[in-house]
C-alpha cells in the first residue's frame, strides 16, 4: 500500500490550480504542479506521480498531444479535464490512454471521488487479491457478492457490496456519508440519504446474523467506521 | 392556367383580330361581294389565329404545369431554374425566365451564404466564450469548496443556475445548426439518462431527492448528446419545483411502434391553464413567476429539439401532486 499518493496537476489557470492544490491536499494527497508545459513527460519521469490531472486546453500543446507523449514514457493513470462537452473529446482522450475524464465546471466532491476511484483501481485492487477482502475473520467475496464468517455465509446486494467495499477499504477510519454517496453516484448508483441509512442497517443485520465481532459504528453527523 | 385567364391575357390580340375582321367585312360589303363569300373569307381569316390560340393555350398550360409539378417535387424550390426543360416552342421566354430566376437565385444565395457565415461565426464565438466562462465558474466552485461558510450552499445554487443557463444558450445556439451536428444511432436510454442525472448530482444529493430508475434498457434511435441535454433540462425542472419527500421516477416502456421515456416527479405540479402553453417561447407560467430565476426558455428549446430529432414530447400534471413528462421515440428497435 502507498501511504501518500502524489498527484501531478497540469493546469494553466493559476487561480484554479491553487484552489485545486488546497482541495486535494485536504484529502491527503501530495500535489506537484507542472511549471512548464513543454516538457511534461520529462517532469513526470522525475517526479514519478501516482496520478496525473491533465487539462486539455493548454497554451502551447493541447492536452491530447501531452497525453500521448506521457503514454510513450509512462503508464501512470491520467484523468483528463475538459471544458468542451463533445463526445469526440472524451473518446479521443480515452483512446489516447486516459483512464477517466471529468467535465468543467465539475463539482469538487466528484473530482475527489474520481481521483480516489482511479487510484484505488490502479494501485490497491491490483496489489491485493482482486476478488476478496478480509477483515477480522470476515471474508468478503467480491465475485459472488457474499460475506463469510467461520462457517456462515450471507448474500449481499449490489449497493451493500459497494458500501462495504468502501468501509472495509478504510477499515478503522471514518468514511463520511458524503463520500459514500458520491462514490456510489460515481458508480451510477443514484442513492439518497435514506437509502444509504437503509443499506447500512441491512448490513448491520447481516453482520449480526454472522455472529462476527465486526460492527459498523455511526459517527453522528459525519459518517461510519468499520470496527 | 385557366382558359378564361388565358383569353383575358390575349384580349388585345383578339380585339385587333376582330377589328380587322370588321374592316374587311365592311370593305367586302361595300364592293358588293356575295354574302356566302364573305362568310367563307371570315372563316379563313379567323381559322389560323383560332388554331394558334388553342395550340398555344395547350402548350403553355402543359409547360407551366410541368414547372409546377417539378417544383412540388423539389425539396429546395429555389433550384427550379435548373430543372426548367428545354422548351422549343417558347424557348425565348423560357430562356429569359431561366436567366431571371438564375440571377435572382445567385443574388439571394450570396445573401444567405453571408448570413450563414455570420451565424456560424457567432456560434463559434459563443461556444468558445461559454467554454472560457466555465473556467472562472470552476475556480469559484473550488474556492467555495475550500472555504466552508454558511452561505456556501446558496452560492453553489446560484453558480449551478448560471451553469444551467449557460448550457441552455449553448444548445440553443447549436440548435440552428442541428442538421450538421447530430448523429442518430441506436442508443441505450440508460446511458444518456444517467449522464443527465449526474449533471445535477450535487443538487440531488444535497436536497435528498430520491431518484428511481427502472426499465431503462430499451434501445432507441436518437442522438445521445442532444437527448442528454433534453433529459438534463427536464430533470432540472423536476428538482427545482419540489415539495416534501421529493422523488423523481424515470422509466421507459414500449408498445408496438414506440418507446416512451417518462420523467415523473411528485413536485408542486403545473396549473392546468398553464399546461397548454408550457412549451411556448418565454412562457413562465405560475410556477415560473414564483421562482424568480425562470426564463421560460428551457422547455421551449427542448420541445423544438425533440421535434427536430423526430420524437414527441408531452406533459401531464396535476397541480399539487405530480408532473409527468413523456418523450416518445417512434422508431423502436429491440430490447437490449
Amino acid at each position: 500500500m502507498i501511504d501518500i499518493y502524489k498527484v501531478f496537476i497540469v493546469e494553466d489557470n493559476l487561480k484554479a490550480l491553487k484552489e485545486l492544490e488546497i482541495l486535494l491536499k485536504r484529502y491527503g494527497f501530495e500535489i506537484i504542479c507542472a511549471k512548464d508545459f513543454s516538457d511534461i513527460p520529462l517532469q513526470i519521469q522525475n517526479v514519478k506521480p501516482h496520478l496525473i490531472l491533465l487539462d486539455i486546453n493548454l497554451p502551447q500543446y493541447d492536452g491530447f498531444f501531452i497525453c500521448q507523449n506521457i503514454r510513450a514514457v509512462s503508464k501512470v493513470p491520467i484523468i483528463i479535464v475538459t471544458a468542451r462537452d463533445s463526445d469526440v473529446d472524451t473518446i479521443m482522450g480515452i483512446r489516447l490512454g486516459a483512464d477517466d475524464y471529468i467535465k468543467k465546471p465539475y463539482s469538487p466532491e466528484i473530482l475527489v471521488v474520481k481521483v480516489q476511484a482511479v487510484l484505488r483501481r490502479v494501485y490497491e485492487m491490483a496489489s491485493a487479491d482482486e476478488s476478496c477482502m478480509k477483515y477480522k475473520g470476515l471474508f468478503f467475496d467480491l465475485k459472488d457478492y457474499s460475506l463469510k464468517y467461520e462457517d456462515k455465509t450471507v448474500e449481499l446486494t449490489k449497493n451493500e457490496v459497494k458500501i462495504l467495499f468502501l468501509l472495509m477499504n478504510k477499515a478503522g477510519s471514518i468514511v463520511t456519508r458524503d463520500e459514500l454517496i458520491y462514490e456510489l453516484w460515481n458508480n451510477d448508483e443514484f442513492i439518497d440519504d435514506n437509502t444509504l441509512t437503509v443499506n447500512i442497517t441491512r448490513l448491520r443485520k447481516k453482520f449480526e446474523s454472522l455472529d462476527s465481532c465486526v460492527i459498523i459504528e455511526t459517527k453522528k453527523g459525519v459518517g461510519y467506521i468499520l470496527k | 392556367m385557366k382558359f378564361r385567364e388565358y383569353i383575358k391575357e390575349y384580349e388585345l390580340f383578339i380585339f385587333f383580330e376582330l377589328l380587322g375582321l370588321i374592316i374587311i367585312d365592311i370593305y367586302l360589303f361595300l364592293i358588293n361581294t356575295f354574302f356566302q363569300l364573305i362568310i367563307i373569307i371570315d372563316i379563313i381569316y379567323l381559322l389560323s389565329p383560332l388554331l394558334f390560340m388553342i395550340y398555344n393555350f395547350h402548350k403553355k398550360k402543359e409547360y407551366y404545369s410541368t414547372i409546377y409539378r417539378t417544383m412540388d417535387n423539389l425539396e429546395k424550390k429555389y433550384f427550379i431554374s435548373e430543372f426548367m426543360a428545354q422548351e422549343s416552342f417558347i424557348s425565348l421566354e423560357n430562356e429569359i425566365m431561366k436567366d431571371i430566376l438564375n440571377t435572382m437565385f445567385l443574388s439571394m444565395y450570396e445573401d444567405i451564404k453571408n448570413s450563414k457565415e455570420k451565424q456560424l461565426d457567432y456560434q463559434e464565438f459563443l461556444e468558445i466564450w461559454i467554454h472560457e466562462v466555465k473556467n472562472p465558474l470552476l475556480t469559484l466552485k473550488l474556492i467555495v469548496a475550500n472555504n466552508k461558510t454558511k452561505v456556501n450552499k446558496s452560492i453553489l445554487e446560484e453558480l449551478e443556475k448560471i451553469e444551467n443557463l449557460l448550457e441552455q444558450i449553448l444548445y440553443y445556439s447549436r440548435y440552428e445548426n442541428l442538421e450538421n451536428d447530430y448523429v442518430i444511432k441506436e442508443t441505450l436510454i440508460e446511458d444518456f439518462v444517467k449522464n443527465a442525472i449526474k449533471k445535477h448530482s450535487r443538487q440531488i444529493i444535497e436536497n435528498n431527492i430520491k431518484i428511481q430508475l427502472s426499465n431503462l434498457d430499451n434501445i432507441v434511435k436518437t442522438d445521445s448528446k442532444w437527448m442528454e441535454f433534453v433529459c438534463s433540462q427536464i430533470i432540472s425542472n423536476s428538482i427545482k419545483y419540489v415539495k416534501d419527500n421529493p422523488e423523481v421516477k424515470i422509466f421507459a416502456f414500449e408498445d408496438n411502434n414506440s418507446v416512451a421515456l417518462v420523467f415523473e416527479d411528485n413536485g408542486i405540479g403545473i396549473k392546468s391553464k398553464d399546461l397548454s402553453r408550457l412549451f411556448s417561447k418565454n412562457f413562465t407560467g405560475y410556477n415560473g413567476r414564483l421562482e424568480k430565476g425562470s426564463t421560460g426558455f428551457g422547455l421551449y428549446i427542448i420541445n423544438r429539439i425533440v421535434h427536430k430529432l423526430g420524437h414527441e414530447i408531452t406533459v401531464d400534471s396535476q397541480e399539487g401532486s405530480y408532473t409527468k413528462i413523456e418523450v416518445k421515440f417512434s422508431k423502436a428497435v429491440h430490447k437490449w
